[in-house]
This record gives structure tokens, C-alpha cells and sequence, in this order.
């Protein structure tokens, strides 16, 4: 009678310590960004989340060969893929920055774009020289995701093109909501300066005061 | 021959994802002017046939 083979040994659990080890450091990595925004240190995020898309790859096709399940990894490089594509697809500045920011342009001192990636930019353009400023002045103002407030003074000639990739947009008291929402509302009389405002997701208010 | 301690999930995504961040990192960068309005779509594909491929198992005969 013969003896029976021995059976084979069972496989040593394979640990996903490459996918753990990456989230980690991209978490802890994103924290230090965010941490680096509160501080005011501006974070070049545009280029940040293509090269942790890289990273992730790169950490994925390495360990592919020991077998290991990198579920976690795989989802996160998911997610950052369909954030860059909506980012790109509906304009999110994410370079521009996380949380409120107020800006007040005095006199001539004005810059030609303002932009926020996530969160409330104010513009207040009461306190500019528009008879001083050189013409004709093209200001850009964006968010990516939130809410852009531009404060204009009553009756100053500013043609306005406001735009919303998904959201609504508001201008001297008429609204358009959904999808490519924009309106345009010419300057009376010639036009010193074209607005031109953004969100790629949210709402876009110009108010006259 | 497959090999079989290979994870071919993994590496599908790791190729896409290596790909994808390079489009987009060129893009930001102002090195590739690209319309990614038209990109970004075919990506979304690419990634979920990505994803098929990447679940086929090799069965043994």
C-alpha cells in the first residue's frame, strides 16, 4: 500500500506592504499639503496629483509579479485618475489653493487673474482706479469647486462673462443653472474692463453695490 | 505562458496609471498642449477596458 503524497505546503499569505506603505505616504504626502495651504505656502497641486498617479503606477507594476492584491491602490489611482480628468475637462485650478480667500485690489495695483481650486474667492473691485487703470484691463477670476463672489461698484464700465462648468451663475439679478451655465452682461457704455469669472463646480455671483 | 504568481490586475493599472499621470503631467506643465477635453473621455475608456482585462484569469486546462 502506498503512502499518500504529502500535500504541498499552503502558500504563505502574500501582505500588500508596497500598496500600504504607498497609501501611507501619499496620505501623510497630502496631509503635509494641506497643512503647507493653511500656512499660506502655495502647493503646486497641478503638478502634485499627476506625479502621485505616476507613483502609484510605478508601485503597482513593480509589485504586480509577487502576486500581492493592491485593491486599495488601485482605487486610489482611480479616483485621482477621474479627479484629473473632471479637473481638466470642467477647468479646476488646483494649483489655486484650499479655503476662503478675500482679495481687494486698491488703485491701479490690480493683478490680471485671481484663483481659488477649493472654496470661496471674494473680489472686491469697489476700491480700483478705473479712471486711472491701464485699458482695456482683461481680469480673470476662477474657482475649481465653491463659490465666486466679484463685487463691482454701480456703473462702473465693466462687461462681464460669467461661466459655470456645473453650478449656477448670477448677474445683476438673472440667474442661469446647470450644466455650461453662463451669462454675459455688456459694461454700459465702452467697456474699461472685461470680467471674466469662473467655477468649474459651483456658483458664480457678480454683485453691483 | 502565464506566470502565475503574476498580478495582472496590478500591472494593467500600474501601465495605465504610469500613462495617464505622464499625459498629465505634460499637460500641466505646458509641455503637451493637448485637448484633454477629448482625452479625458478616451481615458475613462481605456481604463475601464483596462479594468476587464485586468480581471481575466489564464484557467488551467
Amino acid at each position: 500500500m502506498s503512502t499518500p503524497a504529502p500535500l504541498p505546503p499552503p502558500p504563505e499569505p502574500v501582505t500588500p506592504w508596497a500598496g500600504r506603505l504607498v497609501l501611507g505616504v501619499v496620505l501623510a504626502l497630502f496631509g503635509v499639503g494641506w497643512l503647507l495651504e493653511s500656512l499660506s505656502v502655495d502647493v503646486p497641486w497641478d503638478v502634485v496629483f499627476p506625479a502621485v498617479l505616476i507613483g502609484i503606477g510605478v508601485i503597482l507594476v513593480v509589485s504586480a509579479r509577487s502576486g500581492a492584491g493592491q485593491v486599495g491602490l488601485i482605487l486610489a489611482g482611480i479616483v485621482l485618475t477621474v479627479l484629473l480628468v473632471l479637473g481638466t475637462a470642467i477647468d479646476i485650478p488646483f494649483g489655486g489653493g484650499v479655503g476662503d480667500r478675500r482679495v481687494h485690489p486698491m488703485g491701479v495695483r490690480v493683478e490680471r487673474e485671481y484663483e481659488r481650486g477649493i472654496g470661496t474667492l471674494t473680489l472686491d473691485l469697489t476700491d480700483l482706479d478705473l479712471d486711472a487703470i491701464e485699458v482695456p484691463l482683461h481680469l480673470r477670476a476662477r474657482v475649481g469647486i465653491g463659490e465666486l463672489v466679484v463685487i463691482v461698484p454701480e456703473g462702473a464700465a465693466v462687461r462681464v462673462e460669467a461661466h459655470a462648468g456645473l453650478g449656477s451663475v448670477r448677474v445683476d439679478g438673472t440667474e442661469e443653472a446647470g450644466i455650461d451655465a453662463e451669462l454675459s452682461v455688456p459694461a454700459p457704455g465702452a467697456a474699461r474692463v472685461r470680467l471674466e469669472a469662473s467655477v468649474g463646480i459651483g456658483e458664480v455671483r457678480i454683485e453691483r453695490v | 505562458m502565464s506566470d502565475p504568481g503574476l498580478n495582472r490586475s496590478a500591472l494593467v493599472a500600474g501601465v495605465f496609471f504610469i500613462a495617464a499621470g505622464a499625459v498629465f503631467l505634460l499637460e500641466r506643465v505646458g509641455v503637451w498642449d493637448v485637448s484633454l477635453r477629448v482625452l479625458g473621455p478616451v481615458l475613462l475608456i481605456t481604463l475601464g477596458i483596462a479594468i476587464i482585462l485586468g480581471g481575466r484569469t489564464s484557467r488551467p486546462p
